[in-house]
Parts: C-alpha cells; structure tokens; sequence
C-alpha cells in the first residue's frame, strides 16, 4: 500500500475512462451508419467495468473494462422509401444512438477521468508535504 | 507496470555508519539510491515508448510522476544526513 498503488489504482481508472470515451466516440461517430458489416444498422457499445487487483502485492483494487456489450434497443425505423435500403414497406432502421445520452456518457466519463487526476495529485502532494517535515 | 517505490527507514540508514570501514559491499542507502536510478531510468523508458506508440499517456505520465517523487525523498534523506554530519563536524571542541 501506499503512493505506490493509489498510483497504481488511479492509473487503472484513468485507463478504463479513456477506453469509456473510445467508445462514446465510435457510438457518436456511426449514429449514422445505417449498414455495418455485420448487417443491419450499427448498433451502439457499452463498456463494462470490473474491479482488478492491481500491483505486485493484489491488496491494491483498480478496475478495467470487461467487456463491451452491444445495446439491444431495437433500431429506430425511418420512412425513407428513397433509400435502396429501405425494406418493402419503405423504412429504413437506423441507428438506436442517441447523440445526447453518448454526451451525458461522456460528461461523465470525463469527471471521472478528473477525480481520478485529482486523487494522484492529492496523494503525490501529500508526499511531498510530508517531506517538507524534514527541512 | 510495477515501480515500486522504496520505503526508507531508520534501519535503511543504519549500515551508512556501521560499513564505512568495510570494503565495497553496498548499503542501504546505496541501494535505495540505485533503486530510486533503476525508477529514474523506467520512467525515461515509458516516455520513450510513448513516443513510439507502445505506452499509453497514463502510464507513462504516471511513471515520470513517481519517479520524480521517489527521486525528491532521496534527495530528502540525503541532504538530511548530510546537514546532521556536517553539524557534527562542525562542533567545538
């Protein structure tokens, strides 16, 4: 224990908010992909978060990202009888990202990405303080 | 990523004085010092590979960030032990 895994623990955090944003960014990005490889409409990705030891020791509990499951909201249907990919009935299914719920994800995963920088500050700034006892 | 950084205590210090008459064989401060160089050299090796892409920015940051910590208790220490000897040196006798 010590600076050493608070480190450690923070570093496991920041790494699994940066991978949240990764995925807000492909969710954000295909909101309109209509036809992905897979077939049908791109279907949006979320992370899950499970906690890790973390350091030599195992005492210390980051976390990582455990899996990215896929949304199973069904796809939006669209009149669109123009498109060549509209079905018979002329709707075409589109994404179910919602563009506001991926920005509320991300203020999120922004402040968490935050607290995370704050708690290594606070921990390397109370080493330091603590030295100052020697001068 | 494992930089573990040293813990230095009384018992750390002690061989400084009780080794200063027997040969080469390192002591505890050395070794803390060479433990604190083997970091100093890590983080500088995680800056490096973030460069070239292999570490993330977190990690290498974070490295640098403990490296530097581990390198000021050094410093700490050090110029604690040394401000005791020279007051020592300096007493009238």
């Amino acid at each position: 224990m010590g600076l050493d895994s608070i480190i450690g623990i923070a570093n496991s955090a920041l790494g699994a908010q940066s991978q949240r944003i990764t995925l807000i960014a492909q969710n954000l990005a295909n909101a309109d992909s209509i036809n992905s490889p897979d077939g049908g409409p791109y279907q949006r990705r979320l992370p899950v978060f499970q906690p890790v030891p973390v350091g030599d020791t195992g005492d210390a509990v980051g976390v990582k990202l455990a899996d990215v499951v896929i949304d199973q909201t069904p796809p939006h249907e669209v009149y669109d009888p123009s498109s060549p990919l509209a079905d018979e009935s002329g709707l075409v299914k589109e994404p179910s990202v919602n563009p506001v719920y991926e920005m509320v994800d991300m203020m999120q995963a922004a402040r968490s990405y935050q607290a995370n920088l704050s708690v290594v500050q606070t921990a390397n700034s109370a080493a330091l303080r603590t030295l100052d006892l020697l001068k | 990523m494992s930089i573990t950084l040293p813990s230095i205590g009384i018992q750390d210090l002690a061989p400084i004085t009780s080794q200063s008459t027997s040969g080469p064989t390192p002591n505890g401060f050395e070794q803390v010092v060479e433990q604190v160089s083997d970091t100093l050299k890590q983080a500088d090796q995680m800056a490096a590979g973030y460069a070239q892409g292999k570490v993330g920015l977190t990690d290498a940051v974070l490295a640098s960030e403990k490296a530097d910590t581990a390198f000021q208790v050094t410093m700490a220490i050090r110029n604690r032990a040394l401000s005791a000897y020279q007051e020592i040196m300096n007493l009238q006798v």
